[in-house]
């Protein structure tokens, strides 16, 4: 059986139109300009994955500042609506710096949270 | 009067990225203004990834793209002002700052535009219909929810399919609200295709193109819209009206840019780009103020106009070491043809180095070919798959190439 997908690429701006063909248990890829494309269709043909980005609250200097955050890595993309619940859950106070873990493996993907913005006094 | 080699206005990504580069270049005396509490500019709030892939080599969100610049430029121990803001700059180029410490007027030898943008308000596409609260632009939604945690609404549509509105599209869903559409009044989306793949597709929001919004109603709050189909001139067509009930309508409908301080500084502008007009040395019509960024034209990806504004910084260094206009061995204008809509820069003054030649497109064309020729002499050629508006498009002409132009009348960028 062959099974025929259409994506556009998101690993750059450019956005190429790639055309997977799965044959088996072979994947082709055809409109790719680099070989990220051909990984990229693979895995949105069998496992797509998204990174999520979101801000979050920190109590701070005796009121509540805005951090950003991302999964470090790209995540199930069936799992970023409840990865997302799961930093709404977040309740922080303090100073962040850039990169620090938030919350570890979330939801057992495999990937932390991290802050993308620092917060400072 | 207070004396500076250098002053770079703005530091978003693309003072940042001036001023690191003139440091590194060797320029000493250097002040970046920043009108804002902190440095790093728009990045601020563009919480999302896929920045830096050029730069850095590696996929960051904007805070983290604006975080690697501001601690190389603290490394070089490079100073800044923040909350001043730039009243007014002559073409002596003598800048006048407002801050907390009142106002102070500083001499400048070179200076570097860096303003950034602003975003094209709903007064200026004249959208008929009440005046409720819940209506934004794209940018200043995207500050109130990233930046201050806000709830803007609870149901949305968003007018405009450039990048913001897409992203804005996605940030919104994940934040708990319904996007009913995205409405385009143009056959194309004006956003890059990834962002209609990751923004749009992934959470099944509908992208109506050729659509406006023809009515906006509302007492207080917003409570729908009427959209309708717009015909090849772009006219509504009256039998497809339809209701949309929403509380929020988000505005994505471009970037303009900001100019204001380019124009008191007596710099030509470029009606096409709203930006400055200028050479191969990012030089403006004013001697020693040089531009780059989305003040100079707007650009799709932060990467482009770092590497944009380090070349602004090593021009400025140039000039400041010359003391004077760079070696002007010709002043050949570029000049537009067929499908391009405005190319950047729009005159060559240097024809001892390469030139980057940056364009855009009116329109969506597949299979186009992109030429360049001096005068009547063809001197590149090349069949690009697909060229669109939302797309800035680079063409490189060697040194050689370049060598070529003394004594050619002008440039034309073509596409056919």
């Amino acid at each position: 059986m062959t099974i025929r997908q259409e994506f556009i690429c998101i690993a750059c701006p450019i956005g190429c139109s790639l055309i997977a063909t799965k044959e088996g248990g072979n994947i082709s890829v055809a409109g790719n300009r680099c070989r990220i494309g051909i990984q990229y269709a693979i895995k949105e043909m069998t496992d797509p994955r998204r990174v999520l980005t979101t801000s979050v609250r920190v109590y701070n200097g005796g009121n509540y500042k805005m951090m950003s955050v991302k999964t470090a890595e790209d995540i199930p993309k069936d799992k970023m609506l409840p990865c997302l619940k799961e930093i709404k859950k977040l309740d922080l106070q303090g100073c962040y710096n850039v990169g620090d873990i938030l919350i570890e493996d979330v939801l057992c993907t495999g990937v932390n949270v991290v802050a993308t913005r620092g917060v400072v006094l | 009067m207070k004396k500076i080699d250098l002053i770079i206005i703005g530091g978003g990504p693309a003072g940042l990225s001036a001023a690191i580069k003139a440091r590194e270049e060797g320029i000493q005396d250097i002040l970046v203004v920043e009108r804002n509490k902190i440095l790093g500019g728009i990045l601020n709030q563009c919480i999302h990834n896929g920045f830096g892939l050029h730069v850095f080599k590696e996929e960051l969100t904007g805070p983290e793209y604006a975080h690697k610049l501001i601690e190389r430029a603290k490394e070089l121990q490079i100073p800044f002002l923040l909350e001043t803001m730039v009243l007014d700059i002559t073409p002596q180029k003598q800048v006048k700052l407002l801050s907390t410490n009142g106002v102070e007027t500083i001499e400048a030898r070179a200076i570097i535009l860096a303003m950034g943008c602003r975003e094209r308000p709903r007064g200026a596409i004249n959208i008929p219909g009440d005046r409720p609260s819940g209506i934004f632009s794209a940018g200043t939604a995207q500050e109130l929810v990233n930046m201050r945690g806000l709830k803007i609404g609870k149901t949305a549509v968003i007018v405009g399919s450039g990048d913001i509105g897409l992203i804005m599209a996605r940030r919104l869903t994940l934040e708990g609200m319904d996007v009913k559409a995205v409405v385009e009044l143009m056959p194309f989306s004006g956003g890059l295709r990834r962002n209609i793949a990751q923004c749009l597709d992934d959470f099944n929001i509908p992208l109506h193109l050729s659509h406006t919004v023809t009515k906006i109603v509302g007492k207080e709050r917003l409570e729908s819209i009427i959209i309708a189909a717009v015909d090849e001139n772009r006219n509504p067509i009256p039998e497809t009206e339809r209701l949309i009930e929403c509380d929020t309508l988000l505005f994505s409908v471009g970037l303009i840019p900001e100019s204001e301080l380019a124009k008191a500084a007596g710099v030509a502008l470029d009606k096409r780009t709203n930006g400055a007009i200028v050479d191969n040395n990012l030089q403006t019509t004013v001697e020693g103020i040089f531009s780059c960024g989305n003040t100079l034209h707007v650009h799709d990806l932060v990467d482009d106009v770092t590497f944009e504004a380090y070349e602004a910084a090593v021009s400025a260094k140039k000039y400041l070491q010359n003391n004077t206009k760079s070696p002007t061995t010709v002043n050949v204008p570029v000049v537009v043809s067929g499908g391009v809509r405005y190319a950047v820069p729009q005159n060559i003054t240097d024809i001892s180095q390469e030139l980057k030649l940056k364009f855009r497109v009116g329109a969506i064309y597949e299979g186009a070919n992109v030429n360049v020729f001096f005068d009547n002499e063809q001197v590149y050629s090349k069949t690009k798959k697909i060229l669109t508006p939302g797309e800035m498009e680079i063409v490189t002409l060697s040194a050689d190439i370049i060598a070529k132009l003394q004594n050619v009348k002008e440039i034309r960028i073509d596409v056919k």
